[in-house]
């Protein structure tokens, strides 16, 4: 696909995460927020956390130009 | 005569004209909803005497002779994450079941009140509003009016299924990713998520704060739209809220469609719509002689980034009970709520970017078009308990891929009337009549022009 008007390409498209970059990254995230990962739900939050970050792949590989800021504070333009 | 298949407006009407008091009604749907609801589990809450109190100021204020407001005496019920004086607030969980009651109405439970209308309760959804099968361990599954054995949708299941239900002739609900828009679809009745910013969510439980949405359900587009004009109000103490001010719809709705250019939105929205959702566009088009075809740029991805941006929010606002009692959450979204709260800034702003571009694009598009077509769902109701179901040829898991057409529409807060197709055998399906920002009359316009038509319609199902 070419590259949206305005946007640099991408130099690499980003990697896909292994298995052990899920465990670790969701590991590390958990420490750094203090959140307990009971080893019941361990196996659940890897499984969703692998669904986010092929996802993200797919939005992360998506060239953006410097200009197009976040939506957070999101509001349509009046009628 | 009044009864379970009578619309709002009638109801209203009747109550208008002395032919039956408020009074009656409320008490014949409390009666109704305490026989039936043992088998669709849509109610989490009956507010009896409320019902009964505010039913019994109808009629004395028609015995004053005062004017009545336009929904005087209609019975409706709200999904339990509006907040409702002196109940708590479920939103679906174990763990909020632990907060003190409301103090105050939420503000369209408040403009519901002005208008007249008769709270009778309040309706089960997936935890938190996270999913689309309200499958709620915490307090069973909705089942779905036209075959108990399969979901309403969600995560709005009990608004879907009390509407399809005749219990209530108008239900609230509230859509991120698709929470009104696939009940609405599932459960074969009329559903309008308005524009993001419309309509105020004071007292109501956020989810995904810069995508959540609140909206009506109703079995005839009059009262989807007489709903739609009694929640509008520019509210300040919403921050998300910017409605231009109140745009009423019901007075349009029979304009018609003259005008109106109107296109099939393909790709995506074909490729992951299985032969019944295709079917049901094809039925509209070829009524609304829709010919064209439109490709709304970048679907999928555009999915994928709501996706995210959900997880993440929803992730981030439960952050301190996950922490300390992840065990009280809901099993079916337990885990999607702790990986959300793990999700790196960088994907969730790139994916804030993200929409910033493609509803850009999309804008575009309305340059060109007036309304879009495109299924509400993949299919019909699945079984409760389904694990997975088959699109176009591939096995998907059935929970998040309920929303699939829902999620790209909503990211950038469309607007969206669904109406249902019902046909003989076959459980209900809906399709989505999209419009550009703050159009909602366009698309109540193009869903009243197929009601009069007689291409769509809510009969309430029979009870099992």
């Amino acid at each position: 696909m070419s590259p949206p008007q305005g946007s640099e390409p991408l130099t690499a498209p980003p990697k896909e995460l292994s298995r052990s970059e899920i465990e670790a990254l969701v590991d590390a995230s958990a420490i750094a927020l203090g959140l307990p990962l009971a080893p019941e739900f361990r196996p659940g939050v890897l499984l969703n956390f692998a669904r986010i970050a092929n996802l993200a792949q797919t939005v992360m590989a998506f060239p953006l130009a410097e200009d197009v800021e976040p939506a957070a504070v999101f509001s349509h333009d009046r009628p | 005569m009044i009864g379970p298949e009578s619309k709002a407006l009638e109801i209203a009407a009747a109550i208008a004209g002395g032919k039956v008091s408020a009074v009656e009604v409320a008490r014949a749907t409390l009666e109704r909803i305490a026989r039936l609801d043992t088998k669709y589990n849509s109610f989490t809450e009956v507010t009896r005497e409320r019902a009964l109190a505010e039913s019994a100021a109808i009629d004395a204020k028609r015995q004053r002779g005062e004017a009545l407001p336009p929904l005087a005496g209609v019975p409706y019920a709200v999904k339990n994450l509006f907040d409702i004086e002196g109940i708590t607030t479920l939103a679906g969980s174990k763990i909020n079941r632990e907060l003190p009651p409301a103090k105050q109405d939420a503000a369209l439970v408040a403009r519901m009140r002005a208008a007249g209308a008769v709270l009778v309760g309040a309706l089960n959804m997936d935890e938190y509003a996270y999913g689309f099968t309200t499958e709620n361990t915490h307090y069973g599954p909705v089942r779905n009016p036209h075959d108990t054995s399969r979901t309403a949708g969600g995560s709005s299941g009990g608004s879907g299924a009390a509407v399809a239900a005749g219990l209530v002739p108008i239900a609230l609900g509230s859509d991120t990713n698709g929470s009104i828009r696939v009940p609405a679809s599932l459960c074969g009745i009329f559903g309008l998520k308005p524009t993001y910013g419309r309509l105020s969510r004071k007292g109501s439980y956020l989810f995904v704060a810069s995508i959540d949405h609140l909206g009506p359900f109703a079995r005839s587009c009059a009262d989807l739209a007489a709903a739609y004009d009694a929640l509008q109000y520019p509210d300040p103490d919403d921050p998300a809220c910017s409605a231009p001010g109140i745009q009423p719809t019901l007075r349009q709705l029979a304009s018609g469609i003259k005008g109106m250019r109107i296109a099939v939105a393909g790709g995506y929205f074909e490729e992951n719509a299985g032969p019944d959702a295709l079917a049901a566009v094809a039925v509209l088009a070829r009524a609304l002689g829709a010919s064209r075809k439109v490709i709304v740029p970048e679907a999928a991805r555009a999915r994928a980034a709501a996706f995210i941006i959900s997880a993440s929010e929803g992730g981030n606002l439960h952050l301190p009970d996950l922490k300390v009692r992840a065990q009280d959450f809901d099993p079916m979204t337990r885990d999607r709520f702790l990986a959300g709260a793990l999700t790196p800034t960088a994907w969730y702003l790139q994916a804030q970017r993200f929409r910033s571009w493609y509803r850009s694009r999309v804008i575009e598009l309305f340059g060109e078009v007036d309304l879009l077509l495109a299924p509400a769902t993949p299919a019909s109701a699945t079984l409760i308990g389904q694990e997975t179901m088959s699109i176009a040829g591939r096995e998907v898991p059935t929970r998040p891929s309920m929303g699939l057409l829902t999620q790209p529409i909503s990211f950038i807060g469309l607007p969206v009337v669904v109406v249902p197709l019902h046909r003989p055998g076959q459980m209900p399906i809906g399709v989505q009549l999209i419009a550009a920002p703050w159009q909602e009359a366009v698309a109540l316009r193009a869903a009243a022009y197929l009601e009069a038509e007689g291409v769509v319609s809510a009969p309430i199902a029979k009870a099992q």
